[in-house]
């Protein structure tokens, strides 16, 4: 009978001891930490063209002072846009975004986005991936991967995006 | 094409139903050697010979049988199922070593087993294999053990004779048998305010018929996170959010004792639920998910033969399996305004069959020569609505597998297994340009055991499966996400093992194993461009670690469970960094520990620890790291009077801040106190029960 109390007690210093001994877990997110192919880390030398009619302005993504979106620091479009400092009314015009190699979401049916959104997407500075604020809802084509082109026209008359 | 399949099915069918018939006049009792080898008289219930062979809807392993030795076969047992403190499927696989479940994106608690994930396991409930047919897979963490007897997991090169798909292992979960066991158990189990199960599961038996029923309900408001969880954008912490989950389960079976050698088996299955999506907390754009319904019914008959020198059973089975998953426009969970809010709908049915037979010849010395067959064949039909008003879309498939394995002595030391196993998918309605193409899997197994000695034993087998893509690998666009690709072929993997069991005192066994298991064609996911990816028969994978397993009751008020695997998980068609594959630790370890001080007390610790894990952010695509933890789980279970038990019990005790998967913790500290009653009496002392 001593011998089974003795165990018992092992077993609940043992619980005892593991409760006293931090058990919480490190964690690597995997945030982008490597420079992108074009540029640094922090987006300079990493460029997205914007063009309008017949300007096409490259713009510096690490030359924009970053947003926090969700504890991430990205560029918002609508800074990119002042960037290139192309005077039009961004409220004005529709944007589409293609990918390094050629993607556009208007080629899996997603209607070219109004200008009164950009203010609430966003770039990556590095892997200059796209972000959408979640409160739009927006499907998943418009997170476009590698954006290398902002290209804003005029209203086509279209579908309104966000109802796509 | 229906003609083709009914000629294959057919014969099999008919050959079973001979075999028996000619067995039922050519047999009758006789004194045969039993698996253990010994001799005993048949008795009209249980005839020796064919002791180790499965009865109608069930599973069994032939233990006594080369390939299923050391680590390669676990069977949780109810008594270990409590211990272990999991309320579902999922939970109570997560404490093997060799497999880990937690939380995903969909809020599903899917596993992997050896490195292979859950499409690539063939999981079976009473036998009858239950999956969502488009996914392959189903989510086993909606399951919850109230109604669960006992559950078989068969790893790697150990598992043929149980049906196509296998490619990984197999788990069947069982039921328990109508008219055996207590005729009435009643459970119930609370966390305060927040959790409430219940189970009931009745059996009656009068003379050769047996029923059982039984009902189990899970009302979850909430799991609570962790004290140190650091709250985010997403999660403020204390109740995760859209974490609660509500289910009811029912099912009934019976059995009819024709006479002392055949029996009918029924049984119905039946799951209904609502389960939220707990949504990442550090994910960029959140999805705010609901499973509004979720249901499976399944429906099985069984007939089987047994006799001294054969036993065949004969299965038909009808299940259906159906969802609808709400996408709502925020936290609410009531709104669905935007362009990514919706409802979309799965109805997929299975109807298969299949027809077993094992028959004992050349028996000498307390050991017979075996030959085994399995045929079946099945179904699949998938149906869906990617939103309410779209096109339903509908596919479906045909699978067939015949099997052959013969297995025996060769002298007194060694034990032989050789057996093949063909499996062909024939494809039905295609969604997507150009049509599937009839595929063929050949996968011969073979095995030998060495018995030096009575308290060792050494099994070296080698296995070759296959799997084929599961209708979502073919015809999914992932809402343009995704290019369908219908010529997916299957994948192919070669399994090998070698196992040790020693029981070097009476009380103590342990097992060891080394595995190695290589898949060619693996599906993935590749890129057509940065937005659209496409599954293709483009990977090569290779799993290899070493499982050890400990069971003692050195002393008859002490029982220990122990076990632990490391694993190396590769894809052999990348380079590093990206070579490594997902969630899958490099190591994990369990230890349970019962102290029994008086006989109607049971203390039981269980301790985890899982390794390090890698996993891709899918916000950046980078890779990071998992880091290892512990958890500690403890119970209290005393006998108050006979048959009714008092539990108190409490998980992740140390309320460690753990991610099973980024950016979804799993549960924190948590406290239940439960009772379950038997009737008749469940005996009190608790120290006449273990699990050795």
């Amino acid at each position: 009978m001593m011998l089974r109390y003795s165990m018992l007690a092992s077993t609940f210093a043992l619980l005892l001891l593991s409760a006293c001994s931090s058990s919480d877990q490190t964690v690597d997110p995997g945030n982008n930490q490597n420079p992108a192919i074009d540029g640094g880390a922090d987006g300079s030398g990493v460029t997205i063209q914007v063009s309008y009619q017949s300007q096409s302005i490259p713009v510096d993504l690490g030359a924009i002072t970053t947003s926090s979106y969700k504890g991430v620091n990205l560029v918002k479009l609508s800074d990119v846009w002042a960037g290139s400092q192309i005077t039009a009314d961004r409220t004005t015009l529709e944007f589409e975004f293609v990918a390094t190699d050629g993607f556009k979401p208007s080629s899996k049916g997603c209607a070219d986005l109004p200008g009164d959104v950009l203010d609430r997407g966003y770039i990556d500075p590095a892997s200059r991936n796209l972000t959408w604020d979640e409160s739009l809802g927006f499907k998943g084509c418009y997170s476009v991967k590698g954006a290398t082109q902002m290209n804003a026209h005029a209203p086509t008359g279209g579908s309104d995006a966000a109802a796509e | 094409m229906k003609m083709r399949r009914s000629l294959l099915i057919g014969p099999a069918a008919v050959v079973c139903w001979a075999a028996a018939a000619f067995a039922q006049s050519a047999t009758g009792p006789s004194v045969v050697p039993s698996a253990s080898g010994s001799a005993s008289p048949a008795s009209s219930n249980n005839p020796p010979g064919s002791a180790e062979e499965g009865r109608p809807l069930e599973v069994v392993v032939q233990g006594q049988r080369p390939g299923t030795r050391g680590t390669t076969v676990e069977k949780l047992d109810r008594t270990m199922l409590d211990r272990f403190g999991a309320t579902n499927v999922s939970e109570a696989l997560d404490r093997l070593p060799s497999s880990i479940s937690a939380f995903s994106a969909r809020g599903e608690r899917i596993v992997s087993l050896r490195g292979f994930d859950q499409r690539q396991i063939l999981v079976t409930i009473d036998g009858v294999p239950v999956q969502v047919p488009y996914d392959g897979q189903l989510d086993l963490g909606k399951f919850p053990l109230g109604l669960v007897d006992h559950i078989t997991v068969v790893k790697g090169a150990g598992s043929l004779l149980f049906g196509p798909n296998g490619l990984g292992g197999a788990i069947d979960i069982a039921t328990r048998r109508p008219g055996e066991g207590p005729a009435v158990v009643l459970s119930t189990e609370t966390a305060p305010f927040y959790a409430q199960r219940l189970s009931g599961v009745g059996t009656a038996r009068q003379g050769p018929v047996a029923v059982l029923g039984g009902v189990a309900f899970e009302n979850v408001r909430y799991f609570p996170l962790s004290g140190s969880f650091t709250p985010t954008y997403n999660e403020d912490g204390g109740r995760r959010e859209n974490s609660d989950r509500r289910s009811l389960s029912a099912m009934g079976k019976a059995r009819w004792e024709l006479d002392d050698h055949n029996e009918v088996v029924a049984s119905a299955w039946h799951l209904d639920g609502q389960f939220g999506v707990p949504p990442g907390v550090f994910d960029l754009t959140r999805r705010f998910w609901r499973w509004s319904d979720w249901h499976v019914n399944s429906f099985a008959v069984a007939h089987g033969y047994r006799d001294t020198k054969l036993t065949v059973d004969e299965t038909l089975y009808y299940s259906l399996v159906g969802n609808t998953l709400d996408s709502y426009d925020n936290a609410g969970y009531s709104t669905q305004l935007l362009p990514a809010s919706g409802t979309s709908t799965y109805n997929d049915r299975t109807f298969g069959g299949n027809a077993r037979l094992a028959y004992r010849f050349a028996c000498a010395e307390g050991k017979c020569v075996t030959a085994r067959g399995w045929f079946g064949g099945k179904k699949d039909w998938h149906s869906s609505q990617a939103s309410v008003g779209a096109d339903w879309v509908d596919v479906d498939s045909t699978t067939l597998t015949g099997a052959g394995q013969i297995d025996g002595p060769l002298g007194k030391q060694v034990l032989w297994l050789a057996g093949t196993q063909v499996d062909a998918e024939i494809p039905g309605r295609s969604v997507a340009a150009g049509k599937p193409n009839t595929a063929i899997g050949v996968g011969p197994m073979g095995a030998l055991t060495w018995q030096p000695h009575r308290v060792v034993d050494v099994t070296a087998s080698v296995a070759q499966r296959t799997r084929f893509p599961t209708l979502k690998e073919r015809f999914s666009s992932a809402f343009g996400n995704l290019e369908p690709n219908p010529s997916l072929a299957p994948e192919r993997a070669t399994n090998m093992s070698l196992d040790a069991s020693v029981l070097p005192i009476r009380q103590l066994r342990v097992d060891a194993g080394v595995f190695d298991s290589e898949v060619r064609d693996l599906v993935i996911q590749v890129p057509l461009n940065s937005q659209t990816m496409q599954w293709q028969n483009a990977g090569r994978a290779r799993f290899y670690g070493v499982e050890l397993a400990l069971r003692s009751r050195p002393l008859q008020w002490l029982e220990v469970w122990g076990g632990w695997a490391a694993m190396k998980t590769r894809r052999l068609d990348q380079s590093p960094p990206t070579d490594v594959i997902p969630y899958r630790p490099d190591q994990k370890a369990t230890v349970a520990v019962t102290v029994l001080p008086i006989p109607v007390l049971a203390i039981t610790v269980v301790g985890r620890y899982v390794g390090s894990q890698s996993f891709q952010n899918k916000d950046t695509s980078q890779w990071g790291t998992l880091g290892g933890y512990k958890m500690i789980d403890a119970r209290v279970d005393v006998m108050a009077t006979d048959g009714l038990r008092l539990w108190l019990r409490g998980t992740n005790l140390t309320d460690a801040n753990v991610q099973g998967q980024f950016s979804f913790p799993e549960p924190g500290r948590q406290m239940f106190v439960g009772a379950s009653f038997s009737w008749p009496e469940e005996n009190k002392d608790m120290m006449s029960r273990g699990t050795l």
